[in-house]
């Protein structure tokens, strides 16, 4: 039981590490949000 | 456009044991690319160091140089997605000579259309399900691979996607073909932002094999899993085949599923070929509230082709994961065999694991064999290594590691450590 309550502590805290979740700043062009943006070709 | 217009009139698929949010379609982008891109640039040098940066934080090095002089290990060409566009390939020129294509579709396109309007969608057609039309109607860039006949590919390839901008799908695209006596072995890894919103990766990869030719891919999925409380990460939903075309022809997909808040993903093998072959090695690991139902189709429509499943699932935290395969034979594939073995292994007691197996053998001579596992990771196990002095969570690594090593060996070998390593990361705090 003790090692299940300390299970679910572990687990919780292993979100927050996931190395990979960085954000590149970059300067980026999008199309048009949503499907009419498919629609005139992007 | 005729594939949009498909898509319009099809239903999200609901067969699969996953519990999906409705998803709002007018609330994407469905096309973002870094502006530094807009003309394609035609060296490394000519990539925005941004760009480069990015990538080598991922541990994905661009650099050619850096690469033939053996600062790296291995030598590996790679085609680097980022958001809707492909931003750069490497070893282009190498491979060149050897006579292997490897560049964007969207270049090949221009370059080679004869290839591409011959075998894109060949497989998968946009018709097939409501996410493959909807990644024909609306993707824009991804790897084309074409190896000629009687060709191993030199080296190694890879592509390695990567969503950055906030509210944006990915939905690339993957061809190769593998001409007779031709080889090639191909990776694709992945990995995204950490946000508070869900995105979605709507993908697919159409794989042709000739006559005595053959395909590896394989794949190291770690897109951003969505936190603790379930929320963020990626919907991965994933439509890959391979069509084995020529006889004795034989291909393989090995995953290794970490990563995506839902993943919904088959990759499948279609063995036309007589004496074809198809081969899928599985590892899934779930943990919190991922959502996996993931699995396998191997068709057999040639005589005595062959096929081999193995599925690992490993489930954790509070997710639930569902093995989902369909082996079938034709009325034409006298001599067909296959091979399922499907173990899943519990960690804690508030996660789920499914196997849902379809077999249908449409001749008498078909011979299919299956079997699956259920076990758990017990207080025993952990305590008999405890005992050894290791730690707990050595303790769980070296029993998941045994639980998945027939999976991991099939990966190339520089990659089957980072796997490896990879499964060690995800289960990290799983245990007590």
């Amino acid at each position: 039981m003790v090692a299940e309550a300390e299970t679910i502590e572990k687990v919780s805290a292993l979100a927050e590490k996931y190395k990979y979740g960085f954000v590149t700043d970059i300067e980026t062009e999008s199309a048009p949000k949503g499907r009419s943006g498919c629609s005139n070709g992007a | 456009m005729k594939a949009y217009r498909y898509w319009l009139d099809m239903e999200a698929p609901d067969w699969a044991k996953l519990n999906i949010p409705e998803i709002d379609y007018q609330d994407s982008y469905y096309y973002s690319a870094p502006k530094s891109a807009e003309n394609r640039p035609e060296t490394i040098d000519d990539v925005d160091p941004a760009l480069i940066e990015t990538y080598n934080k991922l541990g994905i090095p661009l650099h050619e140089q850096e690469m033939l002089a053996g600062v790296k290990q291995r030598t590996v060409a790679v085609d680097v997605v980022f958001d809707s566009v492909s931003v750069a390939t490497t070893f282009r020129d190498k491979l060149a000579e050897a006579g292997v294509i490897f560049m964007p579709i969207s270049e090949a396109v221009e370059k080679h259309p004869e290839l591409v309007k011959k075998y894109l969608g060949s497989v998968v057609p946009h018709t097939d399900n409501y996410f493959a039309a909807l990644n024909s109607a609306v993707f824009t860039d991804g790897s084309f691979v074409y190896v000629p006949k009687d060709v191993t590919c030199p080296m190694e390839l890879s592509t390695y996607f990567r969503i950055n901008a906030e509210n944006t799908g990915q939905f690339e695209r993957t061809l190769i073909v593998v001409e007779d006596r031709g080889y090639v072995s191909y990776l694709e890894g992945c990995t995204a932002p950490q946000r508070d919103e869900n995105q979605l990766h709507a993908a697919v990869v159409e794989l042709v094999a000739m006559e005595d030719s053959e395909i590896k891919y394989s794949t190291v999925q770690n897109w951003f899993p969505g936190d603790k409380d379930g929320k963020g990460g990626i919907y991965n939903f994933v439509t890959k085949r391979a069509k084995c075309q020529g006889a004795r022809s034989k291909v393989s997909w090995t995953q290794v599923e970490t990563g995506s808040a839902i993943t919904w993903k088959y990759p499948s093998c279609v063995l036309l070929g007589e004496e074809s072959q198809g081969e899928f090695y599985s590892v899934a690991i779930t943990n919190n509230l991922q959502q996996a139902d993931t699995g396998t189709k191997m068709i057999h429509v040639g005589k005595n082709s062959r096929s081999r499943i193995i599925a690992k699932g490993i489930s954790a935290g509070r997710s639930d994961q569902t093995y989902r395969g369909l082996v079938k034979s034709t009325r034409t594939a006298k001599g067909a065999r296959n091979f399922t073995q499907c173990d899943s292994l519990l960690i804690g007691d508030r996660c789920g694991a499914h196997t849902v197996p379809y077999i249908e053998a449409g001749n008498a001579s078909s011979m299919f064999e299956h079997e699956a596992t259920t076990s758990k990771v017990s207080d025993d196990q952990l305590f008999y290594c405890r005992q050894r002095g290791m730690d707990e969570e050595e303790a769980l690594a070296l029993i998941v590691n045994g639980f998945v090593k027939d999976v991991l060996q099939e990966l190339p070998m520089e990659f089957a450590v980072e796997a490896q390593k990879l499964v060690a990361i995800s289960l990290e705090g799983s245990v007590g």
